[in-house]
């Protein structure tokens, strides 16, 4: 039975690295493309595990369902901060996103509707034809998940709703200017960044099958802004690779655990004082130097 | 002849200040009509009003015969009304090619379109051929926050033009530039309007003005003091008195 406790570490930590790096993606379409500062994306996260959770314990609703629901449910959510934030700019936005985090969870904590403090326990495992996933196939679930919303945010990339955010995040009054109704593509920025999170978070309810409001605090929020930060703001591969980093370094370093908030903090003060493109963000340094070696591997192509 | 812009009683208060107070002017089609004033006359904020970025303490604006009261900025690009800045708003980072671009795509923001693809050859040779005109085309992949200021006051119109607006509204297109430079960004204005555009264009340069402008309004704390073909207004009593002072009128 040895081979099985061995497999399932790795396999949990690879499920937590793919959940989570969606919610960072989410969050730095937002931040990274848009420009619009999200303290608060464990806010959202928590609304697509609770509605989930919900969902399928209550109403036994198939997961697939429940999942759309909960990514649904999540974009609500942003819609409304997007529309709060139409009228808010830089610190007075981040200050009212962190509000939204404790609001959340104190919401969580207090209506019986979501368990209270005592949280939703036996959420089922999402099972598909018969067949109920757990271990590796549920990993597998959430990169078929990820992968599309990697897809997803390159499209946005490719798209004229990219540009819109580009052109938002550099001066929105040249934006207006452009037809670019600034108002309602703030709105749909938080709306994405949210429903990333509300997905995220019903993977993540449907994985540890018992949730508590006290998954989803300002902590959590601040653990995906690291990521987003230490991956490079607008960089999909970089985050991926940042919530890779953040998640396995205190599984690697099992005695910094417990000071992990106060590391993240102490790596985003640094990040942004010495490297604020991040490792993979435009323009930061490993970028640059990848670019580099791709460019004379190609010139020593072209010489032969 | 067909004003295309036409304002009726024009004012706009701040507090006590009436930085615009009971404008009525009239931009004709295909004609470069210039404002002219000393600093503070109310020039930009009659551009704020027009374009939707401020709202009329009370008074009238029409483009083309439709009354702008209910539209915002967004809905007034639309129609066809187009500007730029007198502090160049540049996307920063962003490449010149693409500030371009983004403005090329205007049409894509509205409703569900935004969705579509970006990269679609038809919209790089659009772009491309505004750049030419325009004379930006062996600047187009420079970040444009680092350009000097001239390119940065091209690139504006290429923005403007890009949105395939009907008017274009400039303002001070030369500010900050070489007389050259300058003399380059008027013959561009006129082959604009060769091309069908509408042109109004603020400008503290009376020399310029003089050389790019069909007519001219004149203002002067935020009224109309003088209005007609460029030569009458320069001489006018009232604008030379509101350049230079009284007592350099009565000493002449």
């Amino acid at each position: 039975m040895r081979p099985i406790v061995l497999e399932a570490y790795p396999i949990t930590l690879l499920t937590i690295i793919g959940t989570y790096a969606i919610a960072a993606i989410g969050l730095n379409l937002t931040m990274g493309s848009a420009g619009q500062v999200n303290l608060g994306q464990a806010a959202f996260i928590g609304i697509g595990a609770f509605t989930s959770a919900i969902l399928t314990t209550e109403y036994s609703m198939p997961f697939v369902v429940s999942l759309l629901v909960s990514g649904l449910m999540a974009m609500i959510g942003g819609t409304i901060l997007g529309l709060i934030s139409v009228r808010l700019r830089e610190d007075f936005l981040a200050i009212t996103t962190i509000g939204i985090n404790f609001v959340a969870v104190s919401v969580f904590q207090y209506y019986p509707l979501f368990g209270g403090s005592f949280g939703i326990g036996d959420i089922p495992r999402p099972s598909f034809f018969g067949f109920e996933l757990s271990g590796p196939s549920y990993a597998g679930l959430v990169y078929v998940v990820l992968s599309l919303c990697i897809l997803g945010a390159l499209w946005t990339r490719r798209s004229w709703l990219g540009l819109a955010f580009k052109a938002i995040k550099e001066d929105e009054i040249a934006a207006l200017s452009m037809r670019i109704d600034v108002r309602k593509f703030k709105m749909i920025a938080f709306a994405i960044g949210a429903g990333y999170g509300g997905l995220a978070g019903c993977l993540l309810a449907h994985f540890r099958t018992y949730i508590v409001y006290s998954d989803f605090t300002f902590s959590f929020s601040i653990e995906l802004l690291t990521i987003v930060v230490l991956g490079g703001l607008g960089s999909i591969a970089g985050t991926t690779m940042g919530t890779a980093i953040v998640v396995l370094f205190p599984e690697v370093i099992r005695p910094l655990l417990q000071y992990r908030l106060v590391i993240y903090i102490l790596m985003l003060i640094v990040l942004l004082r010495f490297q604020p493109e991040g490792l993979l963000g435009e323009k930061s340094a490993l970028s640059r130097y990848l670019h580099s070696i791709v460019v004379r591997l190609y010139r020593r192509e072209g010489a032969h | 002849m067909k004003a295309l812009i036409k304002t009726e009683g024009l004012c706009k208060f701040f507090g006590g200040i009436k930085a615009v107070n009971d404008v009525n002017i009239r931009c004709e089609e295909v004609e470069i009509l210039g404002i002219i004033g000393p600093n503070g006359a109310g020039k930009t904020t009659l551009f704020n009003l027009i374009t939707g970025f401020l709202r009329p303490s009370s008074g009238r604006i029409f483009f083309d015969g439709i009354n702008l009261e209910r539209r915002n900025v967004v809905g007034r690009v639309k129609l066809g009304i187009a500007r730029t800045f007198q502090v160049t708003r540049p996307f920063r980072s962003l490449t010149v090619y693409e500030n371009v671009l983004i403005s090329y795509g205007s049409p894509n923001y509205s409703g569900l379109s935004f969705l579509k693809s970006s990269f679609k050859e038809a919209y790089a040779q659009g772009v491309r051929k505004i750049l030419r005109d325009v004379g930006l085309k062996n600047v187009e992949d420079q970040i444009s926050g680092s350009l000097p200021i001239g390119y940065q006051r091209r690139l504006e119109i290429a923005r403007a033009l890009a949105l395939k607006a009907r008017i274009l509204l400039l303002d001070e297109p030369t500010g900050g530039m070489s007389h050259e430079e300058g003399q380059e960004i008027v013959s561009l204005a006129k082959s604009l309007r060769q091309m069908g555009l509408t042109i109004m264009i603020i400008e503290h340069n009376m020399r310029v003005a003089l050389n790019a402008c069909d007519r001219i309004y004149a203002l002067d704390y935020g009224s109309v003091i003088a209005e007609g073909k460029p030569d009458e207004v320069v001489n006018d009593r009232k604008v030379i008195e509101a350049y230079l002072g009284a007592g350099y009128v009565a000493k002449s």
